[in-house]
């Protein structure tokens, strides 16, 4: 029922002050990589700062790389964003290439992507086109001059025809058909 | 909210009064299309914890018509609690004491039992005859349809079908009418 | 109308063991009329025509008819109008041999009139003696009640 002892927020996917509308602002405001100048985990973190950082750096000017080397320690990529998340990862032999897509992750996030469960994987600002369901939208105007209770719409819908009507139809095609015949005969 | 945005929640929450006529009408079939109602089941803006239900005026609950032998086979059973205190009551003897009931327990036994079914059935108004308090009459806005087709009373038809029904059997010549 | 007189006479001198006790006369109800025509009065028994002569179906002229074979309608106990006609003013049904159904609809016809009777749906078609009102009738008898076609048992 509530959610109150959960420690996992929920929420929904947005975008910060309608980003992207207009103007893109890249929301990942510093990048640290820590890594070991010697040790073997560090080794695809090391290929990584040496041919691909300096692109990544030029590429995206709104956002500070750090780079720090760290003895006997695991190679670590922490994320920090404007709305004040920060993400930690855990690079410990991992290849360039793996590292390379976990920083384009980082980059095109908007905070830490495990802090928030999504709800729903939309989200919309105009949810309803025609506007949203009122109980007056598909009903017929000339109830507003009802006085209730009314016998007409009290009656139930797609009932069959009874025997007594289906006769009387019957009798009524007779006797204009007998009208016809004297018609003709006068005629 | 914006008082544009607070004026289309208002809109779209807004509870209806309905009123249903329950002469010769089965209880149980029109407690399912009246528990809808109720429940809010029939808009498409329902969620249990939305509050969404609406309110309905059940009128001539004195008249429902149960099929066959069932007013005097149908039993309603109630125990006091206490040791003895159990005892069935035939459904004519029920309506005797109160025509409202037949109707009001049938639309408890339809909905769901859960926490809400309490509080939504504060909303269903009862009443034996026509006779309703000019409050809630003003109030009611729409009207349910009938699951069952009301029969006529051979001295209700008027004159004019009776007179020109069309005769299907003709007594023979010699048959002397008494 | 004669010739009726003498097939009845030979029919019932077929069967001798069937004795009809009247003290009035069975064959068709006569009205006795007196016309003055100039010096002469003239008084006749005329038999009366049947009420339902002028409102008869076409298909009900023929000897064997019945609403659901012939027409194929599904008569139910709420049509009242079509029942009444197969009832006699104090709520008995006709016989078969007046009424003209096989026996299977005579039974379930016999059976939808006790139906609408039971729902009181036919309160002015009774005995002098019953309550015409079904709101008067005792205990559960008072409140409404409707039946379902498909229990009737033929």
């Amino acid at each position: 029922m509530s959610n109150s002892h959960l420690f996992l927020k929920s929420g929904f996917p947005r975008a910060p002050l309608q980003n992207g509308v207009g103007r893109y602002i890249c929301q990942l405001q510093r990048i640290t990589l820590k890594f070991c100048k010697n040790n073997g985990s560090s080794r695809g973190m090391r290929e990584f700062i040496e041919k691909q950082l300096i692109d990544f750096a030029k590429e995206n000017p709104g956002t500070v790389v750090y780079v720090k080397p760290r003895r006997h320690r695991t190679p670590v990529i922490v994320a920090e964003y404007l709305n004040g998340d920060r993400e930690w990862h855990n690079c410990r032999n991992l290849s360039k290439e793996e590292i390379t897509q976990w920083i384009t992750l980082m980059k095109t996030q908007n905070g830490s992507s495990s802090s928030l469960r999504l709800r729903k994987m939309w989200h919309t600002d105009m949810p309803s086109i025609q506007g949203p369901w009122t109980p007056f939208t598909l009903k017929n105007p000339a109830s507003n001059l009802v006085i209730f209770p009314n016998e007409e719409l009290s009656k139930p819908l797609d009932v069959e025809k009874s025997a007594t009507e289906k006769l009387i139809e019957l009798f009524r095609e007779q006797r204009l058909s007998e009208g016809k015949l004297e018609e003709n005969r006068g005629n | 909210m914006s008082i544009l945005k607070r004026t289309q929640q208002w809109a779209t929450f807004a509870r209806t009064w309905h009123i249903y006529d329950c002469t010769w009408q089965n209880p149980f079939d029109s407690a399912k299309v009246v528990k809808n109602h109720l429940m809010g089941l029939h808009k498409p803006i329902y969620h249990p914890m939305n509050d969404c239900g609406d309110h309905v005026v059940l009128i001539n609950t004195g008249e429902i018509a149960l099929p066959g032998d069932e007013w005097i086979k149908r039993v309603y059973f109630h125990h006091t609690g206490y040791p003895g205190g159990a005892s069935w009551t035939l459904a004519w003897q029920l309506h005797e004491k109160d025509p409202t009931m037949v109707m009001k327990k049938a639309v408890y036994a339809a909905m769901k039992g859960n926490l809400q079914r309490r509080h939504t059935m504060q909303r269903l108004h009862l009443f034996p005859d026509d006779k309703v308090p000019e409050e809630i009459l003003g109030n009611v806005t729409s009207q349910i349809k009938q699951t069952r087709v009301v029969p006529k009373r051979l001295d209700h038809i008027d004159k004019e079908t009776l007179e020109n029904f069309p005769a299907i059997m003709d007594y023979p010549k010699d048959y002397v009418l008494r | 109308m004669s010739i009726l007189r003498i097939v009845n006479a030979f029919n019932r001198s077929l069967v001798p063991h069937q004795r009809t006790v009247a003290t009035s006369a069975v064959l068709g109800v006569k009205q006795i009329e007196v016309q003055k025509q100039d010096d002469t009065v003239v008084i006749q028994a005329v038999t009366s025509e049947s009420p339902r002569q002028a409102l008869l179906l076409k298909e009900a002229c023929q000897p064997k008819f019945c609403p659901e074979c012939s027409l194929g309608l599904d008569v139910k106990h709420t049509d009242v109008l079509i029942l009444s006609q197969y009832v006699r003013n104090d709520g008995c049904m006709l016989p078969r041999r007046i009424t003209g159904l096989c026996k299977r609809q005579q039974k379930k016809m016999g059976t939808l009139v006790t139906m609408a009777q039971k729902a009181g749906l036919m309160p002015n078609l009774g005995p002098s003696s019953s309550k015409k009102d079904p709101k008067q009738r005792f205990g559960w008898r008072k409140y409404n009640k409707y039946y379902y076609e498909s229990s009737i048992k033929y």
